[in-house]
């Protein structure tokens, strides 16, 4: 029972993303979406540098450690 | 995908960029199934995903280079890609507000799961844990590491002169 509605809360959570892009798209862009919002979050190298860092760290946890 | 668009302004000829894409694709999917037919915790695991740093490095050296990475709105102009948005800058902090939103859901989803399930991970699944279970099978586990190395990609073959302005309008 906890485990079938923890599994629902995380599909929410990716019907939520989901529907962000699709409002982008639906709206022709009035509403952000996804590259654009990594564009925004990654503007600047430092900003740059550290989502590169936790993009290894990604790759590092889950394939290799 | 606006994002696999050359940030330089100078293109090469004779190859379209379906052309580019499909080979990026292919490479990627050949990759991403190398690194999946790993094992973590074994050093050929961490030569695969090593390559991939490697990769991304040379990736994020070119594009500086050629100035894909400017903070100066140097590179090629909004105008000359119309399938990436324009003018990010112009676009208020509300209008990606919804995104904030789902990543704080995850967010706690996440944190709610590792901190309620410490000791009973299959009643709690965590990110980790969901992943586990999905790479049982290397064409899920392969699809997994393709995403990861398109959304490195994402990083650094950008839109320089949008993200060079996209402080303007933020409060």
């Amino acid at each position: 029972m906890t485990r079938s509605l923890i599994l629902a809360a995380w599909a929410v959570g990716v019907v939520l993303l989901v529907s962000c892009e699709v409002l982008s798209v639906v709206t022709k862009r009035r509403y952000i979406g996804f590259v654009a919002l990594l564009r925004r979050w990654t503007d600047g190298r430092l900003r740059l540098a550290a989502f590169f860092i936790g993009w290894m760290w990604l790759g590092w946890h889950f394939f290799a450690r | 995908m606006g994002v696999l668009v050359p940030a330089g302004p100078s293109r090469e000829p004779g190859l379209t960029r379906t052309s580019r894409l499909a080979v990026l694709v292919a490479a990627g999917a050949v990759y991403s199934w190398w690194v999946s037919s790993t094992t973590p915790f074994t050093s050929r695991a961490d030569v695969a995903v090593a390559v991939g740093f490697v990769l991304m490095a040379v990736v994020a050296g070119a594009s500086i280079l050629r100035g894909g990475i400017g903070v100066n709105g140097q590179g090629v102009s909004s105008e000359a890609l119309p399938d990436t948005p324009t003018l990010i800058a112009d676009q208020p902090a509300a209008r990606s507000r919804a995104w904030a939103a789902a990543f704080l859901f995850l967010l706690a989803v996440e944190l709610f799961t590792y901190f309620a399930g410490s000791g009973n991970r299959h009643d709690f699944p965590t990110v980790s844990s969901l992943y586990d279970t999905a790479a049982q099978s290397q064409a899920a586990k392969a699809a997994i590491v393709f995403v990861w190395m398109a959304l490195g990609w994402a990083l650094f073959r950008r839109q320089p002169g949008v993200a060079g302005r996209a402080d303007a309008g933020r409060p």
